[in-house]
């Protein structure tokens, strides 16, 4: 579970996040949506404790992860993945260097021949084993996306945070995606992501959060905000192209089921 | 005016704590280098052999025009006072104990001190910084601790290394105007080389490594989102890196005597 209590982001005087509360409790898939330049991604890191609030709470299954022993912050980070809007690759390292780097530091115990074998069949499941080798500054954007998706998961999280993880793929890359987002809502992990993809939002959110100008507009269920949401709220929503078709088509199916 | 002078002290105040809280993090973060899977001990490695074993060429030719420098001016300006014999002191302590830490350190820091600094600044604009904390690899232990080791250990060795370049370099030197048997020159060193020139060098060279680190460091962690702000960090982190180094030299200096 996720808490945020009274989360403000500040630089140079400037509010970039305003008093931000809420709860996502454990197993639920929430998408946020904003205009750009809303604060969406700056609340994904900081909901991911990547960057720290000027002032608020954030506790992480109960802990306050900005005071928790190092050892109890690796034990949350294990549980963590994410995946960056910009991919944010160490360009240091190869592309196998790159997942192997999280993998051997979590997983200490893992043989040089077990986590050769993970990493080599992620690399193979996402089509891109031809760029093992490869620094980051010689891959498309996609293939970096792709990177970047696979060393959000390559520690099996139980929370995942993904910005915009379409963004850049061509379709076999967003279909391996879909795929394991399938795989990660069978499993039952919590999910928070910043996407445009309008029917991703439709299945696979459970709540949305809507955003504007650094402040939380409102959160809920995905079904119950897209139906009775404020105007304010229906405005930004209406922004993402067809999502009131696709959820309405979504919950006319629904009750044709029921 | 007093308002602005005012603010203007408050923020330097405000950023002297906050480099004084960012170094004694790092220096805390030295006993970890050694846990965790030793993930750290690579890129330390790695910073040995960029900042001391790359640079003995260019260290090696500054030894040797110091070394020789000495011996040309020294032999002519010593021989015409008729005090031939002051040139082993003057050896001793232009190289040992002032020129050896000092260069070396200079040397140190236009290499790897511009280059910690840049690349640090880079990964911040690139939020490879950011990646790092994501997977729960604490940064300071993983990039900052093996760059303060690895610069520190490798100023010290460059150090000795420069010593004795510099000093066999003032012998062949020597040999091109007055020649002298070497177990004589040995022998002169020896006499005028005490323990203390030796640890007065190395612990020059200690420090000099630590600001050289934490300053290049420092200032390539404070780029905030622009690649424009590299090359302007870049040459804050050269200017301050110099200006501390000469200030401790001199503390140094006078601590000694």
């Amino acid at each position: 579970m996720i808490q945020a209590e009274n989360l403000n982001f500040q630089i140079n005087n400037l509010t970039l996040l305003n008093k931000v509360n809420l709860t996502i409790e454990p197993q639920s898939r929430v998408a946020i949506l904003g205009s750009t330049g809303c604060g969406k991604t700056l609340l994904l890191k900081i909901l991911a404790g990547i960057l720290i609030p000027t002032s608020g709470r954030l506790l992480i299954n109960g802990k306050d992860i900005l005071h928790i022993s190092e050892e109890e912050n690796l034990n949350i980070r294990r549980n963590l993945g994410f995946m960056f809007q910009d991919s944010a690759l160490w360009e240091n390292k190869t592309v196998f260097q790159n997942l192997e780097l999280p993998l051997r530091y979590h997983h200490p115990n893992y043989s040089i021949a077990e986590s050769t074998r993970i990493i080599e069949n992620l690399l193979a499941e996402a089509r891109i084993s031809h760029e093992r080798n490869s620094r980051p500054a010689v891959l498309s954007q996609g293939e970096a996306r792709m990177v970047s998706f696979l060393r959000s998961i390559i520690l099996d999280p139980s929370i995942l945070f993904l910005d915009t993880p379409e963004s850049s793929l061509d379709p076999e890359g967003i279909k391996y995606i879909e795929k394991k987002l399938d795989f990660f809502v069978k499993k039952k992990i919590t999910l928070i992501f910043i996407t445009s993809n309008t029917e991703w939002i439709s299945k696979y959110s459970t709540h949305l959060l809507v955003m504007d100008n650094g402040c939380v507009l409102d959160y809920g269920p995905t079904r119950q905000l897209a139906l009775y949401a404020s105007v304010e709220v229906k405005k930004i929503i209406n922004k993402v192209q067809n999502l009131n078709q696709i959820i309405a088509d979504d919950i006319l199916n629904l009750l044709e089921g029921e | 005016m007093i308002s602005t002078l005012g603010d203007w002290g408050l923020k330097k105040l405000k950023n002297f704590f906050y480099a004084a809280g960012f170094m004694l993090k790092v220096l805390r973060e030295v006993t970890n280098i050694t846990g965790r899977n030793k993930i750290g001990f690579n890129v330390l490695v790695m910073q040995i052999l960029f900042t001391g074993v790359n640079a003995l060429g260019i260290i090696a030719i500054f030894s040797l025009a110091l070394g020789a420098v000495i011996i040309v001016q020294g032999s002519s300006i010593l021989q015409q006072l008729g005090q031939r014999d002051f040139l082993y002191p003057i050896l001793i302590s232009v190289i040992t104990r002032e020129g050896g830490p000092l260069l070396t350190a200079l040397v140190v820091m236009s290499r790897s001190g511009v280059a910690i600094a840049t690349e640090l600044g880079n990964m911040v604009v690139k939020h490879e910084i950011e990646a790092y904390i994501s997977v729960g690899i604490d940064p300071f232990n993983y990039l900052l601790v093996p760059r303060l080791l690895g610069v520190t250990i490798s100023t010290m060795l460059l150090t000795i290394y420069f010593n004795l370049m510099g000093l066999g370099a003032s012998f062949i030197f020597a040999q091109l105007l007055a020649p002298i048997p070497f177990s004589e020159y040995f022998r002169n060193l020896m006499i005028n080389l005490s323990l203390n020139d030796l640890i007065i060098s190395l612990v020059k060279s200690f420090f000099f490594g630590v600001i050289i680190a934490l300053v290049s460091s420092y200032n390539g962690l404070s780029v905030q989102n622009a690649t424009t702000e590299i090359p302007v960090i870049t040459i804050k982190a050269v200017g301050q890196g110099f200006a501390l180094i000469f200030l401790f030299n001199v503390i140094l200096t006078l601590v000694r005597f």
